[in-house]
Order: C-alpha cells, then structure tokens, then sequence
C-alpha cells in the first residue's frame, strides 16, 4: 500500500514539524480521522490530548510526552486522576503516534482503548497495528534514503513510500 | 494540510486544563533538567538518594505520573533544588528563585527632572522599561 505523508500545518512549529499520512485509496488524513471524532463521552481527556499538543508545538516532541505501546507511540502519556476515574469502562484514549526525534512527529489515528492490550480493543487494534508497521518500515527507511531527521526540515513533507 | 476549525477547537479548551497540561510539562522538564544535572542523567544514582526503587523513579521519569505534592517535596529534597515556585507580590518573600519568566529580577528604570531612579524588583507584572547594566551605562542622560 502506498502511504502520502503530508505537514499538519496548525501543529507546525520552529521547534517540531507534525505530519500526518494518507492511504491510498482514501480521501481523508490519519490524524483528519481522529480529529473529526467527537469523544462526547471523553470530552476532558480529549481537550488534554489537545492541549499536550499545543504544549509539545512550544516545546518539541520530547519522548517523555508519550507513552509507548511496543513500537508505537500514543498520547496522552500523564491523565489526571480525575479523569481516570471517569473511564470507568474502558482505557481512555488512545491517539497513535510516531515518534521520529524531538522534531519530527507524524501524528496517526485513534480512538477509545477498551482493553489494558491494544490488540484484544476492537476500536484501536486496527490503529496500533498501522503505527506498529509503519514505525518498523520507517527505522529502515530512513537509514536507507539517508533523512536527517535533525538538519532536514519538512523531510517528509509529501514523500510517498510503499509500505 | 490545514485542519477544519482547528482555532476553534483549541479555544473551546478550559484555560484550567491548559494550566494543567503546561504545569504537568513544567514539572517533568524541570525533573528532567535536575536529574541530569545533579545525577548526570542517571535514574539509579535518584534512586539510591531517595531510598526507591529503580522502577519507581523511572515511573516518575517516563511523564506518566501524577505527582503529590508529597512526591515533588521529596524529589526537591533529594536534587537539593527547587522544582516548583509560588508567585508573589512580596519582593522581600522568602521563596526560592527557579529558572521562570515571572521570577526573573528586572530593573526598572525612570527618569525625571529630579534624575535617574532604578528600582529592582522581582515582578512579572507592569515594567515600563526594562534595560541591562550595560546599556544603562551606555545610556548619555
């Protein structure tokens, strides 16, 4: 399947440049998906999530600003106790995420997390085994085709790869 | 790519949980910038200092915890420096000055017909002029 990587422009920044990719054959982003979600029954965690991002254009993509669910990455990493006693049902949730270097971050899909093991959750199965993938085609790759992930602003900026 | 009502979005956030968000990313930088400088960067030398475990204080490290004041009292025991700061209008209060904005010394410097009057403060909050030793001494009045 070919992947269209593209800049989130609204999450760029001097310090982190934040992409999101498409499939082929679709018409809407990764991260587009996860963004027109409601959440209404999330609403707090959703508005953190938001604004962990608004913190991490300011401040770059750190690795402590996530947490890692084997090869991917995922916010939130910290939620209030408030807010996880809330979720009474499930995990919160879970948006997908690859980390590159504290510059370059590709943002992906996600949902809310039923199970403590991503894989038993029929919401976010599908998305952490894309981030999986796609993480473990991307170590490769860039070794490969030789991207700076320090030096090479907008190194991703509509490239196209085969996955 | 451009987000549909992404302002919107992200102005619809209480302030109360940007606050918390930014506290919380204060907070971990903080420990993150003391364990390297006072431990080198290593989790297990923390540990020993505060009797934990390795798995404990590296919890705390990952950014995936809530912190107690308790806790952040401990850890600001155990690096010997402060890793949170209260505001004050009190110039002469006895609170530890951290690497903020808001507690950063400035001099604010007015001139009259009776001269030049400067006045210290540590303030974040209406500073008309603020200037270095070096351009007020390069300053011809």
């Amino acid at each position: 399947m070919t992947i269209y990587f593209e800049l989130i422009e609204d999450l760029c920044s001097k310090f982190v440049d934040i992409y999101t990719v498409r499939i082929d054959g679709e018409t809407t982003f990764e991260y587009e998906k996860y963004f027109d979600k409601e959440f209404a029954q999330h609403k707090e965690e959703r508005d953190f999530i938001d604004s962990s991002l608004e913190e991490i254009k300011k401040r770059g993509a750190l690795a402590r600003y996530f947490r890692y669910e084997e090869q991917a990455g995922a916010l939130p990493n910290r939620v209030p106790d408030e807010i996880v006693k809330l979720n009474e049902t499930d995990q919160g949730i879970r948006l997908y995420c690859i980390r590159l270097s504290d510059n370059v971050l590709i943002l992906l899909n996600g949902d809310i997390k039923t199970t403590q093991n991503p894989e038993y959750c029929p919401n976010v199965r599908k998305h952490f085994r894309f981030a999986k993938k796609l993480a473990r085609f991307l170590t490769t790759y860039i070794n490969e085709e030789r991207i700076d992930l320090v030096n090479d602003q907008y190194c991703f900026h509509k490239r196209e790869v085969e996955l | 790519m451009k987000l549909k009502n992404y302002k919107e979005r992200i102005e619809s956030i209480p302030e109360s949980t940007n606050r918390d968000v930014k506290h919380s990313f204060d907070i971990l930088d903080r420990i993150h910038e003391l364990l390297q400088e006072k431990f080198g960067g290593k989790q297990t030398l923390l540990a020993e200092k505060m009797g934990k475990t390795e798995a404990e204080i590296s919890k705390w490290i990952k950014g995936n915890h809530n912190f107690t004041m308790k806790t952040i009292s401990k850890l600001e025991a155990a690096f010997g420096a402060p890793i949170i700061a209260v505001c004050t209008s009190d110039a002469n209060a006895n609170f530890e000055q951290v690497k903020l904005p808001f507690n950063t010394l400035h001099k604010t410097v007015s001139v009259s017909e009776f001269g030049l009057k400067e006045e210290e403060e540590l303030s974040f909050i209406d500073i008309k002029m603020t200037l270095a030793d070096e351009e007020i001494d390069e300053m011809s009045i």
